[in-house]
């Protein structure tokens, strides 16, 4: 058999199979696609100071370590022009139009999304040493030695928790980096025995602490026969070496059997947050119970500090009519905590539930972001009375938005991740991805981040969950960066086994005007 | 046995000269084509439809540039090629990372011609792209010269190349 002839044979067979494809629809009636503002933007976006200015400072100040801190995010393309970097497929110059353009909207574009701003965040994912099966990162964080991110020096290092499998048990796993981009495994906290998570991650004034415990589920809540061990471990050297400083009856006394959940930081240490309440702490090292009396269950599976106090929620069990209950608490010393009404954020007729809670970076403002359905949105002024926002994040026609999961606030943005899933009918029909907003008017008005294909696996098929998100900034250039941790699929894993989740870490640079 | 680009136009959109003027009609018109090219270059239809969709998202992104371009076709062609090559690198670098997590089987492998594409995808990218070209998509050496901004004498020296590898490797006549 010849060449051609036997090529010939190839194509029919291989155009046979994809001549019977659907064609997918593009327009914006019936699948506007996700992408790109890129190029649009890269023409104004030569922003980044060269490395000659970079140098020039540095020097300048003698710091070293800030050198370091730039040469790494050189390393990894960050201080380029996002078409020189993230285009890493050419895209041929094209002729402008002379012809009137067509109403054409953008990707995302509805009704209430509002005309594109010349900010891009420029994202690179990092995946971090994990082992098969799921694994996760629940928070990632930069370590900052101060209060208010705007005035703060470049960040110390960076943490990520999690868990991964460990055989039929599961491994707290503790990820460290000097530098956001270079990431190793340091630690598998909890002894190797029974299922240990690790929940949160908080840092102060030179102290890691990360919380958690053997989970049997994890998710926190009690069983007899398979009891639960709270846990906190501190790092005092930048999450390189960790120790476990309480356990059990340490934590709970007569209460052993529940977990800790969550942890941040505050002016005189630290507030750690569970069922039953919370747990204070000014060093890290020793932890003083703080029981809430209610008639309801009390978790404490949420905790968020910001200007006006200590915010607790918690309790994601469906209630009645398979509506999500909800109870909120607040405190200004995290000592003392509150119950508060949640009538302005559970509705009757709306499964709702709150994942994450920020404030805007103007201050005085609290923006909340939730799950059920499309996320809803809430504002309150004193985390104790909520408004629902009438906005719905805008999305695309190949899926809906599933969850708003977490938010930072930082310059003059609220950015908030969550994930989407594909609609049954569509083209692509696997996986959750990530997907992000942003907000520069407290929660008025919202557009899309891109969260862009090749690094969060959108229209790739692969399931990408982004669990936290964190800013900071470099304190030389005054640049801005998002930390969001989560877990990605390997778009070549077996698709049959959608269990195959790794733990990741996404690094996104944001060039504003 | 190389057939031409089809651009022949349809009643909400097409081409002439190419003019074209419906984004709808362009997709049905290319879609097909596109994803056929693109299926030659990797290894499993999903991921060919993931990348196909893909350089037509960016087409729309800018649509009013692109449809004014003299050969739309070739622009969202040389997007197409330009992603899956890519991302054919892309998935080398991450093979020694997911090689510890589980092993794969070829998709291609369904097909009767598995060692046909096999044998396409072990050329080098210049190679395959040409090859892909020529043969699935059915341009002649000078809009493959266009597509790809190459020189139509380079296009047939690596078309020659690529010719006699795949005939040594299937164990055919060139």
């Amino acid at each position: 058999m010849k060449l051609d002839a036997l090529l010939e044979d190839a194509v029919a067979e291989l155009r046979a199979v994809t001549g019977k494809q659907e064609i997918p629809t593009f327009g914006a009636s019936e699948g506007t696609t996700r992408r790109t503002r890129r190029a649009a933007f890269g023409s104004s976006l030569s922003l980044g100071p060269s490395p000659l200015s970079g140098a020039v400072v540095a020097a300048s100040t003698g710091a070293i370590v800030v050198m370091t801190f730039l040469v790494a995010l050189s390393f990894i393309g960050l201080r380029n022009a996002p078409d020189e970097i993230t285009d890493e497929v050419d895209v041929p110059e094209v002729v402008p139009s002379s012809v009137a353009p067509d109403v054409v909207p953008g990707p995302f574009a509805t009704d209430t999304a509002p005309s594109p701003q010349p900010t891009f965040i420029e994202w690179q994912r990092v995946d971090l040493e994990g082992t098969p099966g799921v694994d996760l990162v629940a928070r990632a964080i930069p370590l900052i030695d101060c209060d208010d991110p705007s005035f703060c020096g470049r960040p110390r290092g960076f943490v990520a928790v999690g868990s991964a499998p460990n055989g039929t048990d599961r491994s707290g796993m503790v990820w460290r980096s000097d530098d956001g981009i270079t990431w190793e495994l340091a630690a598998l906290l909890g002894g190797g025995e029974g299922r240990v998570f690790v929940h949160d991650v908080a840092y102060r004034d030179g102290t890691v602490v990360a919380v958690g415990g053997i989970d049997p589920t994890g998710f926190g809540s009690g069983r007899k026969d398979d009891p639960y061990v709270p846990m906190i471990w501190i790092s005092r050297d930048l999450g390189a070496s960790w120790d476990l400083v309480a356990s059990g009856s340490d934590l709970a006394a007569e209460h052993v059997d529940r977990v800790v959940r969550s942890v941040v930081a505050v002016d005189d240490g630290f507030v750690a947050g569970g069922p039953g309440g919370a747990w204070t702490s000014e060093t890290g090292e020793e932890w003083i119970r703080r029981p809430v009396e209610s008639d309801g269950l009390v978790d404490f599976e949420h905790l968020t500090a910001w200007s006006g106090g200590l915010l607790a929620w918690g309790d994601e069990t469906p209630g009645e009519g398979w509506r999500q209950t909800l109870r909120v608490w607040v405190s200004a010393d995290g000592v003392q905590w509150q119950e508060r009404p949640t009538e302005g954020i559970v509705r009757d007729d709306q499964n709702w539930y709150l994942n994450a809670v920020v404030e805007a970076p103007q201050g005085g403002v609290l923006i909340a972001v939730g799950s059920g359905g499309r996320p809803p949105i809430w504002t309150s002024t004193d985390g104790a009375d909520w408004d629902l926002v009438d906005v719905d994040l805008p999305t695309d026609a190949f899926g809906w938005v599933q969850q708003a999961y977490s938010a930072t606030g930082f310059g003059k943005m609220v950015a908030v991740f969550g994930e989407y899933g594909a609609r049954q009918d569509a083209v692509i029909r696997q996986g959750l991805t990530a997907v992000g907003w942003r907000t520069e008017d407290a929660g008025a008005t919202w557009s899309v981040i891109e969260t862009p294909s090749e690094v969060f696996g959108a229209l790739s098929g692969a399931s990408s969950s982004v669990s936290s998100a964190s800013a900071f900034r470099d304190p030389i250039t005054g640049e801005w960066f998002i930390l969001l941790g989560g877990s990605y699929e390997q778009v070549d894993q077996d698709p049959s086994n959608r269990n195959n989740m790794n733990p990741a870490v996404w690094l996104g640079k944001v060039w504003e005007p | 046995m190389a057939r031409a680009v089809e651009t022949s136009p349809d009643s909400t959109g097409g081409t002439a000269a190419s003019g074209v003027r419906s984004f709808d009609g362009f997709t049905r018109s290319q879609y097909r084509e596109v994803l056929a090219l693109v299926r030659s270059l990797v290894k499993d239809l999903a991921t060919a439809e993931d990348l196909t969709q893909e350089a037509f998202s960016r087409a729309l992104a800018r649509w009013d540039s692109v449809r004014a371009h003299p050969n739309p076709e070739a622009w969202v062609r040389r997007v197409a090629i330009n992603l899956a090559c890519s991302r054919w690198r892309r998935l080398k670098a991450e093979a020694a990372a997911l090689a510890r997590l589980a092993p794969r089987e070829p998709e291609l492998s369904s097909m009767v011609h598995v060692d046909v594409w096999a044998a396409v995808h072990h050329l080098p990218p210049r190679e395959r792209q040409v090859t892909v070209l020529f043969y699935v998509d059915g341009m002649k050496v000078a809009q493959i010269a266009e597509t790809l901004e190459l020189r139509e004498g380079t296009v047939k020296a690596t078309l020659n190349h690529a010719r006699r590898k795949l005939a040594q490797e299937l164990g055919v006549e060139e």
